[in-house]
């Protein structure tokens, strides 16, 4: 039996499309902190927006397709590149076992320290540092990904590895060192948009950055963070035996997040 | 926004035309054909289209014209081909194991009313506004809305059920 739709349910699925206007907001977290099976409605219709990516959302390149509908009378026909498939994997299974999806919270907003406890702000510093650069954003670029990951896995005293990410549309533009507060050194990988994004300005937009810094000595289980810089770019880190990584950039947390998942799942022991 | 020519901004949609209807019709040549008819009128009245309007929601509201003109015609053909919302998979065949719960969902897609199922995907895949679905479906904004909201917890009351038996793994 269908739940039956009332004014309050057309602000429930609003919320979890991104389309409730922003005054609206405050109100309805408010509703949903207090209402765990409203909560858990919004929860489950963000969750089936990225299923369907995940399930339907490869565009396809299909050029003789095209090529077949141009009709022969039109001069001015020109063949414009298809975008790639990008396909969004879904949110991390475990969200939907918590009480309330974490990406509806209010990001957490780390304060300023001076020792390595605030690394995931150093990630966002990083990002912000590099991302924007157009000719020379990376110091070794992916032409030499072997010479990086030596490079890297040398400074950073562990063996790492370039997570790869085209199967999610993002390509591998290269890597560097970096210093940390603590005196010690971090890597970041940079990837960019394999094809850009219409309504993406600058470089940096369709740019995300992989933080990656000696982990703690303990293992223990990965918990992703969610962390905001104020500045548009959202962090999604996690600190692991071996590394603490850290994903950078400005797109929608949904996406971001599903990256961060792509990344944990190669790199993880 | 600068004017780009109408045929560069007609092609770029191919693709996200080609997705929206392979995931509505369940079919790959059924929403092939479609599709091929949905270019065939789209390119004989592109110059009747306005620079600066969206061009997505006129080749989407063309795409449902057709489609409800091809349900149309299958409602005044009895019994031989009925669209069996189940045929197909859309999944390749490589990566339809690869995930039980994304073929339970596909399947629960199956079992929505078209309408219900394009509200969702309308919204949910290809990112439109409630509005723009509106305009394009030539319906009011609450029926939009209506179609959303009894398709959703349709799926939901079909996930929820299917999930009391299976454990979620961790990331």
């Amino acid at each position: 039996m269908t739940t039956p739709r009332n004014a309050s349910d057309d602000d429930l699925h609003a919320y979890a499309d991104d389309l409730l206007v922003s005054t609206r907001r405050a109100e309805i977290e408010a509703v949903l902190a207090r209402d765990p099976e409203a909560a858990a409605r919004v929860a489950f219709y963000r969750q089936l927006n990225a299923d369907l990516h995940r399930l339907y959302g490869g565009v396809s390149e299909e050029p003789a397709n095209e090529r077949k509908i141009a009709p022969a009378a039109r001069p001015l026909w020109q063949q414009v590149a298809l975008a790639a498939s990008i396909l969004v994997a879904g949110l991390v299974g475990g969200w939907l076992a918590r009480d309330w999806a974490p990406l509806g919270e209010p990001a957490t907003r780390i304060t300023r320290t001076v020792d390595d406890a605030d690394w995931p702000v150093q990630a966002a510093r990083a990002h912000v540092a590099f991302a924007v650069e157009r000719r020379h954003p990376v110091e070794v670029t992916a032409d030499d990904e072997a010479h990086l990951v030596q490079w890297l896995s040398n400074r950073l005293g562990q063996p790492v590895r370039a997570a790869k990410l085209d199967s999610l549309g993002f390509r591998l533009v290269g890597g560097r060192l970096l210093p940390r507060v603590d005196g010690g050194v971090a890597g970041q990988f940079m990837y960019e948009r394999a094809v850009a994004r219409a309504g993406e300005t600058g470089p940096a937009a369709s740019r995300i950055t992989l933080y990656v810094k000696p982990g703690s000595g303990v293992a223990r289980g990965a918990e992703f963070q969610l962390a905001s810089d104020g500045a548009g770019n959202s962090i999604f880190y996690w600190l692991d035996e071996r590394f603490g990584y850290a994903l950078v950039g400005a797109m929608p947390r949904e996406e971001l997040l599903a990256l961060a998942r792509a990344v944990f799942k190669q790199l993880e022991r | 926004m600068r004017d780009r020519p109408k045929e560069n901004l007609l092609v770029e949609q191919i693709p996200n035309l080609r997705r929206y209807a392979r995931a509505l019709l369940r079919d790959r040549d059924a929403a092939e054909d479609l599709l091929q008819d949905v270019l065939a009128r789209a390119w004989s009245r592109l110059h009747l289209w306005q620079t600066g309007t969206n061009m997505r929601t006129w080749l989407f509201a063309i795409m449902h014209n057709l489609h409800a003109n091809l349900v149309r015609g299958q409602k005044r053909r009895p019994a031989s081909v009925a669209l069996e919302p189940q045929l197909a998979h859309l999944a390749e065949p490589a990566r339809q194991h690869e995930d039980l719960e994304l073929g339970a969902l596909d399947r629960a897609m199956g079992d929505l009313p078209a309408e219900q199922r394009a509200a969702i995907l309308l919204i949910g895949l290809e990112g439109m506004s409630y509005q723009e679905a509106a305009d394009l479906l030539g319906v009011p904004i609450g029926t939009v809305m209506s179609r959303l909201h009894r398709g959703r917890e349709r799926l939901r009351q079909i996930i929820i059920t299917r999930d009391a038996e299976t454990p979620r793994g961790r990331p």
